[in-house]
């Protein structure tokens, strides 16, 4: 491994390290109540004591909302911007209204989205899809944009048609792009789906916990929800990192 | 090299206007809208409109005024903005001005701080490397953590320590705003080349003099680019503040009250009035970025 | 085939910019044959490149008429008549150098893929860096990689937009002599754009000098150097006649004036 490569993992490590240490040693050694702030010590107890609770709420949240949400979400978005490449009046009409969009508090649908699907995962998803769409769309519009246009005079000499054009040029050039608004995307969709909870679920999911510890001042509950979604976000954002690496490898930002 | 000249047809050359499709696809969507409200509000309407004695007058009628409908007609909402925007004092609580304000006092508060911390840590990480290697990874890895879905927690933690009302909302706001004001700042204060950094070295300058001469003016834009969903995300931030305590007050509060209530044109109402907001925020921010630009001697 | 590769009648083409219409070219006349090596030389905004696009149907004339082995540029293009080489090496980053010369040919559906672009890797000397990606190589190399594909599927034209512009002046006379014998050993036709004298004189069998405002041919001198030449050939005489030659066509067409 080299230097840096051990300095990278090593600082951040020490980093962490030292604020739970200091967390700790804070709640610790001034007595702060558990309802107020849980020691680093107490949280993992509960962790450890509630797994099959965590795992179920996990199940509803992130394999059942999450992900599908996101897919689908993503996958709407990047085909509506193909669309808006083959028509460019459809294009110059939506990306205005998409970088609107984007600037809304789409999370207030949340409770539209709970009226319309029901209180079970399927407004979740409905959430996810909603707030994954448009970051998507507007960025794999950019993507499509990105293709130099050297590259795409040398298409339109070889007589390529637009198809021939999109797959070899531009879709390859556009995964920067489109990667960028996927690991957006992994955050957006998180947070769409716990939050719809807050507007109602049955009663299992890590939003439906979070706002019922809260009630019942069961904070080291709270908190552990908190490491699932904090581990699930990152092992999400890590994958997606570790993919992007393999399809955009000849991207200049990977060269020093 | 010389320039290859730019692609023309022989007709003139015209800038691709966006009004007229913006325009189209705004009147396509409310048609849509339209049309898609009798089949959705078919379940309550439906009966309404059979008992009046059926036919397609009727049908519409109902389906478009249902007082309780699963979707509202936007000539529906419009009559609700209209009603708690004019028709009430500003300071009464059934007034959306009033909502809105509180929202936006949380936001503005949340967005300023939030994005001074932003350019602190954003300077502190540019200038001390330990700093860079040992904060990044975690700055990133907090935005991993749904901060959204802590804010009950935060909110019900600080309540009881006596902290109520705007702050914990603002501080809410203004850890969702300071990661993109950092990461973008991050990018501004690197980005001059390292010819003009190296004519800086040739002047002896101190880090100081290079941060305010160089790196600062070079990462305006990135700036304002990174205040734009800075400000939009403070504004999500304040609003989702305000569901889990079942606050009074605030677009948030609203939004819940309309959902337990089954009053939808309200929270369709609250809605569109959190989006004026968020549209006029960024709108700001981007008058704001032009006139600085400008004085800056951008290219417009 | 007979008559020229290709022919152009009285051939302009105004640009409406938001200040007023430039005329890039003003009603020129060219005729290139089979075999020829053909430079158009001239200053920034002389037309040479918008020349070379009308031919290959990447800007479309304004007025007069030209054709392309006999037929219109765009039906030209639409068969695959020519290869084109830009200033920039335009490569696929995400492609090696085999896939990247395999392009054109994945693009018009040909056979027998494996064998050209070896045939052509070789071509360019290239031999060995067929699993390199383009920023494993030199500017130099990137740019024969260019060469290599746009000769790929064997057209009979060669189209060359300034490729060596970016170069240092020893890789380029390196890539001169390498081109002067591809040309000689392959026998294709080349349309070369350039702003160097030296490299439009070393290279031509024609060259065309041209002037801006309006783009127009000022003068279209036929050289007789002999076919095997090196770049030794650059201090005799005989070029030293051509090119004084080419001088004065260019200050003729106020070419040396702000």
């Amino acid at each position: 491994m080299t230097e840096a490569r051990f300095t990278g993992i090593l600082y951040p490590a020490l980093f962490g390290l030292a604020v739970l240490f200091v967390w700790q040693a804070v709640v610790v050694g001034f007595g702060v109540p558990a309802v107020l702030l849980p020691a680093p010590s107490d949280i993992a107890a509960k962790f450890a004591a509630s797994l099959p609770l965590l795992w179920a709420d996990f199940v509803q949240t992130v394999i059942r909302a999450v992900i599908p949400g996101w897919f689908i979400g993503s996958m709407a978005g990047f085909l509506t911007a193909i669309l808006c490449d083959r028509i460019p009046f459809l294009r110059r009409g939506l990306l205005p209204l998409g970088n609107l969009v984007a600037a809304l508090p789409i999370v207030g649908v949340a409770p539209i989205m709970v009226m319309w699907f029901g209180f079970d995962w399927q407004s979740k998803v409905a959430m996810v899809v909603v707030m994954t769409f448009f970051p998507m769309l507007v960025n794999a519009v950019a993507g499509l944009e990105a293709s130099g246009h050297l590259e795409r005079d040398l298409m339109r000499s070889y007589g390529a048609s637009w198809w021939q054009t999109l797959v070899k040029l531009r879709l390859p050039a556009a995964m920067p792009f489109v990667f960028n608004a996927l690991k957006i995307n992994s955050t957006l969709a998180m947070i769409g789906a716990i939050v719809a909870e807050f507007f109602g679920t049955p009663i299992v999911g890590m939003g439906f916990r979070i706002s019922t510890e809260v009630g019942r001042l069961g904070l080291d509950m709270v908190w552990a929800e908190i490491a699932v979604a904090a581990i699930t976000g990152s092992a999400f954002y890590g994958l997606l990192v570790f993919m992007e690496r393999r399809v955009t490898f000849w991207h200049p930002s990977y060269r020093t | 090299m010389s320039a290859a000249p730019a692609i023309a047809a022989p007709a003139p050359v015209k800038p691709e206007g966006h009004t007229l499709p913006v325009v189209v696809i705004c009147v396509l969507i409310v048609l849509a809208w339209y049309i898609a409200a009798i089949p959705m509000n078919w379940v309550v309407t439906g009966p309404k409109a059979e008992a009046a004695g059926g036919g397609l007058a009727n049908l519409l009628l109902f389906s478009w005024n249902e007082a309780r409908p699963v979707i509202p007609a936007p000539h529906q909402i419009a009559v609700e903005l209209w009603k708690s925007v004019f028709m009430v004092k500003p300071w009464m609580p059934k007034s959306l001005l009033f909502h809105g304000w509180v929202t936006l006092s949380s936001t503005l508060l949340g967005f300023v701080l939030g994005s001074l911390l932003g350019v602190v840590l954003a300077i502190a990480i540019v200038h001390l490397r330990f700093l860079a290697k040992s904060l990044m990874p975690w700055i990133i890895a907090s935005q991993t953590i749904p901060i959204l879905a802590i804010a009950p927690m935060l909110i019900v933690v600080l309540g009881s320590l006596g902290f109520t009302g705007l702050l914990p909302k603002s501080l809410i706001s203004m850890y969702l705003c300071f990661f993109p004001v950092t990461i973008g700042m991050v990018k501004g204060l690197t980005s001059p080349e390292t010819m003009q950094l190296n004519l800086m070295r040739t002047y002896n300058a101190s880090r100081s003099q290079v941060l305010w001469k160089l790196r600062f003016p070079a990462s305006v834009p990135f700036l304002f680019t990174s205040l734009k969903v800075a400000v939009a995300i403070a504004l999500t931030g304040a609003i989702v503040g305000e569901l889990p305590t079942g606050a009074v007050a605030g677009i948030g509060a609203r939004l819940l009250q309309g959902s337990y209530y089954g009053q939808t044109v309200q929270i369709w109402a609250a809605l569109f009035m959190g989006s004026f907001i968020a549209a006029g925020l960024v709108w700001l921010v981007g008058v704001a970025e032009r006139l600085i630009l400008k004085r800056m001697g951008a290219r417009p | 085939m007979a008559g020229p590769v290709i022919s152009a009648r009285e051939l302009s083409l105004v640009f409406q910019t938001s200040d007023q219409p430039v005329q890039a070219l003003a009603r020129v006349n060219l005729e290139v044959g089979e075999g020829d090596f053909v430079s158009f030389i001239g200053p920034s905004g002389c037309g040479k490149t918008t020349l070379l696009r009308v031919i290959a149907d990447l800007e479309q004339a304004t007025s007069g008429t030209i054709t392309v082995n006999g037929m219109t540029p765009q039906e030209a293009r639409l068969k695959r008549a020519y290869g084109y080489v830009f200033q920039a090496p335009a490569l696929f980053p995400w492609r090696t150098v085999e896939r990247n010369v395999g392009l054109p040919l994945e693009v018009m559906g040909l056979d027998d893929a494996a064998a050209r672009v070896a045939r052509n890797i070789e071509l360019v000397n290239l031999k060995g860096f067929e699993q390199k990606f383009p920023w494993q190589l030199s500017g130099g190399m990137q740019q024969r990689v260019s060469i290599a594909r746009a000769l790929a599927f064997d057209p009979r034209l060669l189209l060359m937009d300034e490729p060596f512009g970016a170069l240092d002046e020893i890789v380029r006379d390196k890539l001169n002599q390498q081109l002067l014998d591809l040309w000689r050993r392959t026998g294709k036709t080349v349309v070369f754009v350039t702003h160097s004298i030296p490299e439009a004189v070393f290279l031509s069998s024609k060259i065309v000098v041209m002037s801006p405002r309006p783009g127009r041919i000022i003068d279209v001198i036929t050289t007789n150097f002999p076919v095997d030449r090196t770049l030794d050939i650059r201090e005799t005489p005989e070029f030293l006649a051509v090119a004084h030659r080419v001088r004065e066509g260019l200050k003729a067409g106020h070419s040396y004036e702000d």
